[in-house]
């Protein structure tokens, strides 16, 4: 289980300092599909950056299975919004990385990497390089390559916020085929409502910055699939509007 | 879910495609037309192409100042090579250094800074008075001129790696080797290349100045020979060479690029 307690986050700089997170505290269940919604720039990537062990908060700690961790750590993946995979590196290289980095066996990588791949349905791309691929297909790699490293945690940044709107519809019925299929906890970014309420277990909605929790819906009785037309999904998605701050920059 | 394909040439029509791959030729046949044109018209001294040509041909098959036309593009083919290799050993780890560590960076930086304006030609003074009009001094001056370009590209090829790269290395747990060699390398090649291919164009310009001392041979020694004999044709004979054989260090170094990055080729 990884608990979150009261994480704030400042930037310091010479034009002045920036809060982006104030005081967030989360505990998040086993092979939960854990959304945080918020709005642009609301400090919820930083958030996740601070998960993954890629930014040091400014106070607060992360526990995960009971033990505090600092910096980057094996039992958490991610999959990054502009996809971050290495263009020199083919498909299933991609995949590898997590496993290479932490001197798995040739063999024994290739053979995870593989089961991933087909799980995302990359069967047959192994040697394309992401050049050749679509937008959709590179974010399959990135989940691939997540799950390949055999994390307890999956944090996933707005993973689909790139993609046109029918790959995007495409790849959240997706990544909850593989959720089902290899259960892990998911911690999933995203500022869009209807996305929210189609995956999460749980949606957390995030405040404007400085980011801090401003409610918690808890969708676990709604079942899956959701239709994004049904009456539940409406009321949830007005009631969440309703609470969301519209704000122009 | 299928692969992409080369936007250039894909859905395109015959026409298209015949101009893709025959414009290059009929712009350099339009281009020696122009010569001949000019040559013809008689406005200026100019060696007409035809001219040259023949030329080309009694100097390949004879010898020109004393030796066979091989002799020179050998030796000064030689004289860019061991300048650009000795670089690319010497500078292209030492670029990537500077990028990769910023102690050796606030250390090596402002003295590289202070060299690098100094055009390579300005050497020549110094290394004729300390090693005299030989060999030796000939490549030293060359390697002047390709030496900066790499180290350079070398390093803006490392600073500009994109911080997404670091951050994925970091989570999938890249070690600083790692980062060095499988992220911060391959992320680098392109600019490295770069440099590589102004260093080589630069090359062939500082080989001219550095045939100047005292020489007896190579292609740019031709052409300052066809300069002081009043003899056109052999300077443009020698302007040829170094265009054709330009092109072909380019090409090869292209397809260097294209073995060592598979992930280019489209």
């Amino acid at each position: 289980m990884l608990e979150v307690d009261h994480i704030a986050k400042t930037f310091f700089s010479d034009k002045g300092d920036t809060d982006a997170i104030e005081n967030i505290s989360i505990d998040v269940k086993e092979n939960e599909f854990l959304v945080l919604l918020g709005p642009g720039q609301c400090g919820k990537s930083t958030f996740l950056n601070i998960i993954a062990g890629l930014v040091k908060p400014t106070s607060g700690t992360i526990k995960l299975d009971g033990k505090p961790i600092t910096g980057t750590d094996p039992r958490i993946a991610m999959v990054f919004q502009k996809t971050g995979l290495y263009e020199w590196k083919t498909a299933m290289q991609n995949a590898e990385l997590g496993l290479k980095y932490r001197k798995v066996s040739k063999a024994e990588r290739r053979e995870i990497a593989q089961k991933y791949l087909d799980l995302v349905g990359l069967h047959g791309f192994e040697n394309a390089y992401p050049h050749a691929l679509s937008g959709g297909m590179k974010q399959r790699v990135g989940i691939a390559r997540a799950y390949t490293a055999n994390p307890e945690i999956l944090l996933m940044d707005e993973p689909f916020g790139a993609l046109d709107a029918q790959t995007r519809y495409a790849m959240e019925e997706e990544i909850l085929r593989i959720w089902n299929a290899e259960k892990r906890t998911i911690i999933f970014v995203t500022n869009n409502i209807e996305e929210a309420i189609t995956l999460g277990d749980r949606v957390i909605q995030f405040t404007e910055r400085p980011a801090t929790v401003k409610k918690i819906y808890d969708l676990s009785s709604l079942a899956r699939p959701r239709s994004q037309v049904s009456p539940e999904f409406l009321r949830i998605r007005q009631e969440i509007a309703s609470n969301e701050e519209l704000t122009l920059e | 879910m299928k692969l992409k394909t080369n936007p250039l040439l894909e859905d395109r029509s015959i026409v298209y495609k015949f101009f893709y791959y025959v414009g290059p030729i009929l712009l350099i046949v339009a281009f020696l037309l122009g010569w001949n044109a000019v040559s013809a018209s008689g406005n200026v001294m100019l060696p007409s192409p035809a001219e040259a040509l023949k030329r080309m041909i009694t100097i390949w098959s004879g010898n020109v100042a004393k030796h066979p036309m091989t002799y020179h593009v050998g030796i000064s083919m030689r004289r860019v090579l061991t300048a650009l290799i000795f670089s690319v050993v010497v500078g292209v780890p030492f670029g990537i250094a500077m990028g990769w560590n910023k102690t050796f960076r606030a250390i090596f930086k402002p003295l590289f800074e202070v060299i690098r304006p100094v055009p390579p030609i300005a050497w020549v003074p110094l290394f004729t008075l300390w090693f005299g009009t030989s060999e030796f001094s000939r490549v030293a001056i060359i390697t002047m001129g390709v030496f900066m370009p790499i180290v350079i590209n070398s390093y803006s090829g490392v600073i500009m790696v994109p911080e997404i790269n670091f951050q994925v290395g970091k989570v999938f747990g890249a070690k600083s080797t790692d980062m060095l060699f499988d992220v911060v390398l391959p992320s680098s090649l392109n600019a490295i290349f770069a440099g590589i291919r102004t260093a080589l164009g630069g090359g062939w310009m500082v080989l001219l100045a550095s045939e100047m001392l005292g020489a007896r041979e190579g292609i740019g020694f031709l052409i300052m020979q066809g300069n002081s004999a009043n003899d056109l044709t052999l300077s443009i004979v020698g302007m040829v060479m170094i265009g054709f054989f330009g092109m072909l260090f380019a090409y090869a170094f292209d397809y260097l690029e294209r073995w060592l990055c598979p992930w280019k080729r489209k």
